[in-house]
């Protein structure tokens, strides 16, 4: 019976020539976007990738030339672009996408999206995600307006009650509004996804991904519609019913998000991050000071045993460069990773709200499942600043052993650049950099849930 | 209703009906407690990032301090062997305190007193871009473009690429800031309201008995528009003072911005009331009135930014900081392959024939950085060129988006009045280029003059080269900002055109009242 209602629902909303036209105005809006999303992530990752081999040969060519200018030198490392990226972009636009990973620093990721752009284009929300979350969710509220809203005044609603269904009328409106939603709203998402996946060398893991986004969007779909049907089941006039969906997307949808980002960001407040820069600056300065630098003498003569500096036959130059390269490093683990701990600790606490909106639930999750959220993006620095570690100290383990010889500075080629493996950057897998995605996750069930619940008692409680 | 009501006593009514309305209520309520939060909010961040600049002022002070401190011990003469600095008490001193025991001098990077040790490793300064007083009105830019650039001489075009760490997730999600209150929250909001108490005769069925009464519908739709914004508009702009003066901004020492800001925000509100109110004109109900106002709201709010993104990525292809990277690269690759031939003829240029009996070779590293920046950004001139032409191309268009979309224009007009929308980021950007320009200028003769120089050095035994001590002459970073009345007259310019856009939907609406719509 529930089927069959069902499908007498989803006849009845396809009927309707207004709301169809309007639903499919939404799926081409959607398509769009994601058209141009995916001609964006094409050209940005054939752009990175191509760059990355230019890379790599510039710095096996860099000729003869001392190590400590070759650690200077260096490369540039580029975050690759995901394939999901064309669903959800999540934080991409606002962080940088290359890093100069040079001797002496922990460089700043460089070149943020939207740094670049105008104010309208930030307003413009032009992602899928995006349209999806915030839109989307409004189409889904439409729906339920036409297949429950009037039922009370048409008498509908009464006929199904009093004909026994009364348990199987509001699942099955709830199920016909997802449905339709999920159709019009999530097929050309889904779509999209799967060109992305489909057009590059893409894992299993990918796949993975896009199922893990498909269902939360279903989900997400899901629970919009039943708070929809009850609303508009329990309204006692369609203009009640309307006032109470649009404050409903309002407050969880439209407000809900940034609000929650607000309450994180209150509750989990970020260092200042000029502040650390500043103790950076103080602490592992690029450029020492002959105070530091006799520091930094005396302890390697005291890692050689060595009470002089004539006792000793090394690069001196060589060992003060790891000396101070490997004293950053401490310093950059303390104050960046202890900068970025804090930042996935407001992560998790704007993930947790999630309990407080379904949108939030859904924005957590989608950019974890799209490999667009800071967790990944985190990866990526901590594996690039890795890289740039073992560079640099190798290129200074290089020069130790080697001072100068009659003045002239010990130089390598490309015998020791070559030691250097390429930059090959791989994204983790998802279930290991789910991050916050794994508190959403859980919220977002909860949502549903409690949908269904709401659904029930909205069902038992109904008069007509 | 009876014959002859004058249109004072109807207004009076319908205004006392409004007022009564919890819908209207509910909505200033809403608008006041969203705003306050909104407003305290963006009062945070940018108390965060004037805290930031001050406590970046404070440290160059005192990293100067240490400069000056330097610079005197680097200029006492020590003993012939270089470890015994002939100090005034006569001790001792730590061996440390030089650094290099072997010889009496110091690296030249080690030496502030030295000018191209000096433009290299110690010149440190940096630019801000300063709140305005009303910028509590819009985070705008301003969590995402950096609020503070240092500045290195050698830097290509401008400070360094930085940027304050605001967290991306919320940059992602955008701010709860007044203005999304304002730009976002309000059209709803007042298009509800609008709604039900306009269309409360016609839901509830006695829209006949009104008409049946001696009153011109298009007197009465126009007295009822009247009542719904003389008591919404007023509030609207009072909750905006109220959430501001909460939040900490100087309404009262800034009272010309204030008032600017309320006229901004009465004229949006004007604006949706007038669509609120074409389409009750029209004859329709609280649902197809509220449903219409949402519409236009997403055809404004994301339709139209929406179609204008797209439009210019199609239209003119971006220039890609990526990509940039390679030609950058490259650059790089072919000036330093060559450095040695750049240095001598870029060295000629500045110094004339004396260059000639320079070896560029035996020029340090700082003073080869500079020619060699020059080179660079002679060679990257044409990179930089296209990158500013986007920037102005897209301003262009950004402007004819916020006359074709209210709601850009409000929304930019407020970033405006803040002082934190995208024009003012590029005048400071601009004004960041012309300091760096600025403080190449200053440096440039002392790191060429001590090239030049044939004297020797004013103090043979000192530790430093003492050619350079002129901190304190250092140019230091001003922005000039327009003046505000300036900023006062383009936000009176878009509440301008917002009441211009109002005024015509209201005279369409004159046009639609012709006769009472009694069927629905």
């Amino acid at each position: 019976v529930l089927i069959r209602l069902i499908r007498l629902e989803i006849h009845r909303l396809l009927r309707d020539r207004q709301l169809s036209a309007a639903l499919v105005a939404f799926a081409a809006a959607l398509l769009l976007s994601g058209v141009a999303a995916l001609l964006d992530v094409r050209d940005s990752a054939w752009t990175k990738a191509t760059l990355e081999a230019q890379e790599r040969q510039r710095w096996l060519g860099q000729g003869i030339k001392d190590p400590h200018s070759a650690a200077h030198y260096s490369i540039y490392a580029f975050k690759p672009t995901v394939p999901l990226q064309a669903l959800d972009p999540g934080i991409v636009p606002f962080v940088g996408e290359a890093v100069w990973l040079e001797a002496h620093v922990q460089n700043d990721l460089l070149f943020r999206p939207q740094q670049e752009t105008n104010a309208f284009e930030r307003m413009g929300l032009v992602d899928p995600a995006g349209l999806f979350t915030r839109f989307g969710s409004l189409a889904v509220l439409l729906l339920a307006f036409a297949a429950a809203a009037r039922e009370r005044q048409l008498g509908t609603l009464a006929l199904g009650i009093a004909c026994g269904r009364r348990r199987t009328y509001l699942p099955a409106k709830a199920a016909s509004v997802t449905a339709v939603g999920a159709l019009a709203l999530v097929g050309p998402l889904i779509l999209t996804g799967a060109i992305s996946l489909a057009t590059g060398q893409h894992g299993a893991d990918d796949v993975v991904r896009l199922l893990v986004w498909m269902t939360s969007a279903l989900a997400y779909v899901g629970v919009m519609a039943m708070i929809a049907v009850c609303l508009c089941i329990l309204a006692r006039s369609v203009q009640m019913a309307f006032a109470a969906l649009l404050l409903v997307w309002v407050a969880l949808v439209l407000a809900a998000p940034p609000a929650a980002s607000a309450v994180s960001a209150w509750a989990r407040p970020l260092p200042s991050f000029q502040q650390m820069k500043l103790r950076l600056a103080r602490e592992a300065p690029a450029y020492w000071t002959p105070e530091a630098g006799a520091e930094q003498i005396t302890q390697v003569l005291r890692r050689y045993g060595a009470t002089r500096e004539s006792e000793v036959t090394i690069n001196l130059r060589g060992a003060q460069l790891d000396v101070a390269e490997r004293h950053a490093q401490e310093v950059f683990d303390r104050e960046i990773g202890g900068f970025y701990d804090r930042v996935d600790a407001q992560d998790d606490a704007y993930a947790r709200l999630g309990w407080l909106s379904p949108a939030v639930a859904f924005d957590v999750i989608s950019a974890a499942a799209a490999g667009t959220d800071f967790a990944h993006h985190r990866q990526f620095i901590d594996f690039a600043e890795r890289y740039r570690r073992d560079l640099v100290n190798r290129m200074n383990a290089d020069l130790i052993p080697h001072p100068a010889v009659g003045g002239r500075l010990h130089t390598n080629d490309i015998s020791l650049w070559s030691q250097i493996p390429a930059f090959d950057y791989e994204p983790p897998m998802l279930l290991t950099a789910m991050g916050a995605g794994a508190t959403a996750v859980i919220a977002l069930v909860a949502w549903l849930m409690a949908g269904a619940v709401l659904i029930a008692l909205t069902a038992r409680v109904v008069r007509p | 209703m009876t014959p002859g009501i004058s249109s004072r006593t109807l207004f009076r009514y319908e205004c006392e009906r409004v007022a009564r309305s919890p819908v209207v209520w509910a909505v200033l309520g809403l608008v006041l407690v969203a705003g306050i939060w909104g407003a305290l909010t963006t009062a945070r961040l940018h108390r965060h990032q004037a805290d930031d600049i001050e406590r970046m002022a404070r440290d160059e002070a005192k990293w100067y301090e240490d400069i000056h401190i330097r610079a005197a011990r680097y200029a006492t003469p020590m003993s012939a062997d270089g470890k015994s600095p002939a100090s005034n008490d006569g001790r001792r001193p730590d061996p440390s305190d030089h650094g290099r025991t072997s010889s009496n001098e110091l690296p030249y990077w080690q030496d502030p007193t030295d000018a191209a040790g000096f433009s290299r490793y110690f010149l440190r300064r940096f630019a801000a871009k300063r709140h305005l007083p009303l910028s509590i009105l819009a985070v705008g830019q301003s969590d995402l473009q950096p609020f503070a650039v240092p500045l290195r001489l050698e830097t290509l075009f401008g400070g360094d690429r930085v940027y304050d760490f605001e967290p991306p997730r919320a940059l992602a999600t955008g701010s709860f800031d007044l203005s999304f209150v304002l730009v976002f929250v309000l059209p709803l909001c007042l298009g509800g309201a609008a709604a039900a108490v306009g269309a409360h005769e016609r839901d509830f069925g006695i829209l006949l008995f009104v008409a049946s009464q001696p009153i011109n519908p298009r007197r009465w739709w126009l007295l009822r528009l009247a009542a719904l914004a003389a008591v919404l508009v007023p509030g609207v702009a009072l909750c905006v003072a109220l959430a501001l003066l909460v939040a900490g901004a100087p309404v009262r020492d800034a009272w010309m911005d204030t008032i600017a800001a309320a006229g901004l925000v009465s004229a949006h509100a004007c604006l949706w009331l007038a669509i609120a109110g074409w389409c009750l004109a029209r004859g329709h109900g609280t649902v197809p009135t509220a449903a219409t106002v949402a519409a236009v709201w997403l055809a404004l709010t994301a339709g139209l930014p929406l179609a204008a993104t797209i439009a210019t990525r199609a239209s003119a292809e971006a220039p890609s900081p990526v990509a940039d990277v390679n030609e950058l690269r490259r650059t790089t690759d072919a000036v330093r392959a060559n450095a040695d031939a750049v240095v001598a003829r870029r060295l000629r240029a500045h110094i004339g024939r004396a260059a000639e009996s320079v070896d560029p070779r035996e020029l340090d590293y700082s003073t080869r950085l500079i020619l060699i920046t020059e080179e660079m950004e002679e060679r990257l001139a044409a990179q930089e060129q296209r990158r500013q032409d986007h920037a102005a191309r897209s301003a262009r268009l950004a402007h004819i988006v916020s006359w074709l979309s209210p709601q850009e224009a409000f929304h930019t007009a407020l970033s405006d009045l803040a002082g934190t929308g995208v024009a003012r980021h590029q005048a400071f950007l601009r004004a960041v280029r012309e300091f760096q320009l600025a403080l190449r200028q200053f440096m440039r003769p002392y790191v060429f003059a001590k090239i030049q120089s044939l004297a020797p050095r004013s103090c043979p035994l000192c530790p430093g080269r003492l050619n350079f001590v002129h901190y304190d002459e250092i140019p230091r970073f001003a922005m000039r900002d327009h003046p505000a009345s300036s900023r006062i007259v383009a936000a009176i310019r878009s509440a301008t055109w917002l009441l211009v856009l109002a005024l015509a939907i209201i005279v369409l609406g004159v046009g639609q009242a012709r006769s009472w719509s009694v069927t629905s």
